[in-house]
């Protein structure tokens, strides 16, 4: 360890040293040496070491004692100082503290958002290993069913080692439950197999999990459809009515969480579906019910895919549309469409929004530091002529920021706070800070870190750059040629983070004008059929007979224009056409077909562009006639529809008319549509109404509407829905993106503005003396307005035309998952330009006029 | 002006007492053997530099030498503030002996 065997030991020296820094350490260091020396002769170089090292080693704690409470100290004046200058410069403070804290807690609310919708489903103990059996077509791939035949659920239990338990679940809605006076109509509820709680979390708190669902009598309820009926009696044992059906209640349910898309009112076992009794011998036939698959732990799906994917082609072995089975994982169910896409590239660009509206809170803060420098520079040469050493002033800076950093955070959670609510309505589900969620803190402080860092590393490194001497001579503020800061470097450095954020801003502008405009073609937009004013009234299946006298009386209301009754939509069926093969052609689930009457074309307002409307004028209509859709007949390339021999399903006729597609909103592709008017399949029947209001008359119609059905169905409560409004609801995540995309544009634009304001106020700072010269001289007012609003307008259409072609392909990629999309306009690029012109501008000139109004005397007189 | 604390008062008296020679190891040697006392080189120079600040010791360069490993000595020397000093304390000190002698020594 020595170069020189009769010195002291390196380690030990370069440590005292090391703890020594004032300069004259050489001094101690030389002493030690010489007794060290002097050591070795009297006691021999063993003694001599072990001596040296006692005298490094004891002083080592108090060199650190000494280090902590002189940092301590200094932290402490940092402190002061810190907090003097919030004091002192409140109006610049709040701005920064503001803009931080706004962008932080927007961050915060879309990353607690992504964090929810994350979770839908995860909750079961077992998610991990849950997957939906889905079917896949084989001929023509990526076309998923995610129902499949009840009799899939045998061989899956009983064939394959790999799976442990399978669950399925068919659901049903606008349930009738009645107890005693209570009736509701609009339960929600679910057949399941009994082993649904063994494989599934719920929160089942009366009743056991092995047993509550074996008896068929059974049924099982959350605690809120409980309390709602039962209210006060102990439900378990009592006997209730569900669809018509008398049963016991034999368990109870805690709610089922919020994040699960299994969202029901009770559960009934599987086997007590009375369509199973009914028609047990078309059952691979009909793709009804979901079926839950729980592998055994661990085990990887993949390897279970190849086993399983003939199961449904074997058995329907008629079948002209072969199907492979594979199982899709429980916790993609919420976010991924089973062909790929899905709701979570949403899920990906709001991360990304709230990444960039943090950055745009931080380059703000960065901005606003370092503009506001020039304040702080007679501090930082006074340090450094003190003593202080560079990074000692980098240190305090970065504190400087943290503290910032810290009381943002602080702001943003209490925004947070009183945003919830309305939050919770943006994005439609309620959503709350759980203080005790350890990600949620980790996750608050991770970011006031990254944020000090980033925000701060900046500022710390200009304002601790500034040399005494420029300080005190004033020469700061002019260009010397140096690196950082004040330089022109250092400016183009400030203005490209300008930049960088009004280029943010516009991008969100630009897209969220898009969203917009989509939403609103999408819902408004040409439909094929007129949906104001119609309202869609459910007959029960208990009195379906009922459903022609119910459609004469309301015809006869002098406040409806016209009624008319239809079947709900099948899907798939088989056609044939020619008849020559007498093949039966398998249309794909993606066909619909209808029973609807003669009415149905006339009160929607659809419109023929072939052939003609049913007729009563032709009575064989009622047994033979079909209505095609322009779609089906593009799709199935019938040259010449009218007339054309066509069957459904075995039910021989031709076709009559074509007409426009109707479509209900314009999210999806439009289907190939059948309609006829006679019962095509076993459960055909009218099952809605649906009357045309005079526009003028509407609550008048809406009373005689529920007079009508009073008068002829007396035990059920009337339900109706709008149709127009039924169409919005399917545009629920798009309209909360909307929502949400328009909130965080306002914000962005609004932290950028900030962040300008400050940059502007820097500037007129920076050139109070520039404009007393040239007002002097002569300039106008108007003159020295516009000198200091050019730079802004230069910089807005700088970003201008690199935000173009990011949001014109970002906007176009998005597009492209819709059928049917609006154009790309050029005037929302424009419009959002010009916008953001307008704002910068108003958000600069306060500062130019004023400026430009200063008495050059003032300015003037420090020279 | 403030009086000097037991500590100091060795130091000045090492310092005097080594005349030309006064740096660091002999400081410590000297207070050491005469004044029994082990200070550590921490608190010795401590001390020495807060006697600099208060202007009561001078501060010279010296040489290096082969032994210190190549560095210079540091040299203290009283300045007339630090012989005032030493002088008052020791008539302080001399007052509480004899008193202390009296009442300790004189009873018995």
């Amino acid at each position: 360890m020595n170069r020189n065997s009769s010195a002291p030991p390196d380690l030990a020296e370069k440590i005292l040293h090391g703890m020594n820094n004032h300069g004259e350490e050489f001094a101690v260091l030389g002493d030690m040496n010489e007794e060290y020396l002097s050591l070795c002769k009297k006691k021999g170089k063993r003694r001599a070491r072990i001596w040296y090292w006692k005298q490094v080693l004891v002083h080592v704690p108090v060199f650190i004692k000494d280090s902590v409470c002189w940092s301590c100290q200094m932290f402490k004046n940092y402190l002061v100082v810190t907090w003097r200058n919030v004091k002192r410069h409140k109006g610049f403070s709040f701005i920064n503290i503001a803009g931080l804290a706004v962008g932080m807690a927007a961050c915060l609310l879309i990353l607690l958002w992504v964090q929810d919708e994350l979770s839908f489903n995860g909750f079961h103990e077992n998610a991990d290993d849950i997957y939906l059996a889905v079917g896949e077509r084989v001929d023509h791939r990526g076309e998923f069913s995610d129902e499949t035949p009840v009799p899939l659920a045998e061989p899956l239990r009983r064939d394959y080692p790999e799976i442990a338990k399978v669950v399925r679940f068919q659901f049903r809605e606008a349930v009738i439950a009645r107890f005693g006076e209570k009736a509701f109509t609009d339960w929600k509820g679910a057949y399941v197999d009994p082993e649904v709680f063994e494989v599934f979390t719920f929160p089942l708190y009366k009743g056991e999990k092995e047993s509550v669902l074996k008896d068929l009598n059974g049924i099982v309820l959350t605690e809120t459809a409980a309390q709602k009926l039962f209210a006060g009696v102990e439900p378990v044992g009592q006997m209730m009515e569900i669809e018509g059906d008398l049963v016991q209640v034999t368990g109870i349910l805690r709610d089922i969480p919020k994040n699960s898309d299994i969202q029901v009112d009770y559960f009934r076992p599987f086997l007590s579906m009375k369509e199973i009794v009914k028609f047990r011998s078309f059952i691979w036939n009909w793709f009804s019910c979901k079926t839950f698959v729980a592998l055994k732990k661990g085990v990887d799906p993949a390897l279970v895919h190849p086993k399983i994917s003939g199961l449904l082609n074997t058995n329907r072995p008629w079948s002209k549309n072969p199907l492979d089975v594979s199982l899709f994982p429980l916790k993609n169910l919420h976010l991924h469409a089973l062909g790929g896409g899905g709701p979570i590239k949403y899920i990906y660009v709001f991360t990304l929004v709230a990444v960039m509206i943090l950055l745009i809170a931080c380059i703000n803060f960065m901005n606003l530091s370092t503009a506001g420098s020039a304040k702080r520079a007679k501090e930082v040469g006074l340090r450094k002529v003190v003593g202080s050493k560079r990074l000692q002033l980098v240190k305090q800076f970065f504190m400087e920021s943290m503290f910032f950093a810290l009381l943002s955070a602080v702001f943003a959670v209490v925004l947070i706070l009183l945003c919830t609510p309305l939050f919770s309505q943006l994005a439609r589900r309620p959503l709350k800070l759980d203080p005790s969620d350890a990600g949620l803190i980790i996750g608050i402080i991770g970011m006031v870190i990254i944020s000090g860092i980033v925000a701060g590393a900046y500022p710390a490194l200009v304002l601790s750059s500034f040399r005494p001497v420029d300080v005190m001579k004033g020469n700061l503020l002019l260009n010397k040629g140096r690196k950082r800061g004040m330089s022109a470097t250092g400016a183009r450095f400030r203005q490209g983070l300008v930049i960088t954020q009004f280029v943010l801003s516009i991008g969100l502008i630009i897209c969220a004008l898009f969203v917009y405009k989509q939403l609103d073609y999408m819902r408004n937009g040409d439909m094929g059929f007129d949906k104001d004013n119609l309202v869609r009234i459910s007959i029960p299946e208990k009195h379906k007979a009922k459903a022609e006298i119910l459609k004469t009386a309301l015809a006869q209301s002098s406040n409806i224009a016209g009624v008319t009754a239809y079947s709900s939509m099948n899907n798939g069926g088989a056609i044939d056409w020619d008849n020559a093969s007498g093949d039966m052609q398998y249309l794909g689930t993606n066909t619909h077909y209808q029973m609807v009457d003669f009415d149905y074309i006339e009160t929607h307002k659809m419109e023929i562009v072939a052939g003609r409307d049913f007729s009563r004028e032709f009575p064989s209509d009622v047994k033979s006639a079909y209505l095609l859709n322009e779609e089906a007949v593009k799709r199935w390339d019938f040259k010449d529809p009218v007339e054309r021999r066509f069957a459904l399903n075995k039910a021989a006729g031709s076709v009559v008319g074509v007409y426009k597609n109707q479509h209900f909103g314009l999210k999806d592709d439009i289907a190939p549509c059948v309609l006829y008017l006679s019962p095509n399949t076993d459960w055909d029947r009218f099952k809605y109404l649906t009357a045309r209001l005079k526009a003028e008359h509407i609550p008048e119609a809406l009373e005689d509407i529920k007079r009508i059905w009073k008068a002829h169905i007396a035990d059920i409560p009337l339900e109706y829905h709008f149709v127009d409004e039924m169409i919005d609801a399917l545009y629920q995540s798009e309209e909360r993106m909307s929502g949400l995309i328009n909130a965080f544009t306002v914000l962005a634009v609004a932290i950028s503005c900030l962040g300008l304001f400050g940059m502007a106020s820097f500037m007129a700072q920076q050139k109070t003396k520039e404009i007393g010269v040239r007002k002097v001289l002569g300039a106008s007012v108007s003159r020295v307005v516009f000198l200091m609003t050019k730079e802004t307008v230069r910089w807005v259409l700088f970003a201008n035309i690199i935000a173009w072609p990011v949001a014109f392909f970002a906007v176009r990629s998005w597009l492209n998952d819709y059928p049917y999309r609006i154009k790309i306009g050029f005037e929302i690029f424009i419009i959002s330009g010009l916008a953001t012109l307008a704002i910068a501008l108003m958000t600069v000139i306060y500062q130019a006029v004023k400026a430009a109004l200063a008495n050059p005397i003032d300015s003037l007189r420090y020279e | 002006m403030k009086d000097l604390t037991s500590n100091e008062t060795a130091i000045l008296v090492a310092i005097l007492s080594l005349e030309k020679e006064a740096y660091g190891v002999a400081i410590k040697d000297y207070i050491a053997k005469f004044i029994h006392k082990k200070m550590s080189y921490g608190t010795l120079y401590s001390y020495l530099d807060q006697l600099f600040r208060k202007g009561l010791v001078f501060k010279a360069l010296g040489d290096p030498t082969p032994e210190r490993g190549g560095r210079g000595k540091i040299y203290y020397r009283l300045t007339r503030e630090g012989m005032a000093a030493l002088k008052s304390a020791y008539a302080h000190q001399r007052l509480i002996s004899e008193r202390l002698s009296e009442l300790l020594f004189d009873k018995a």
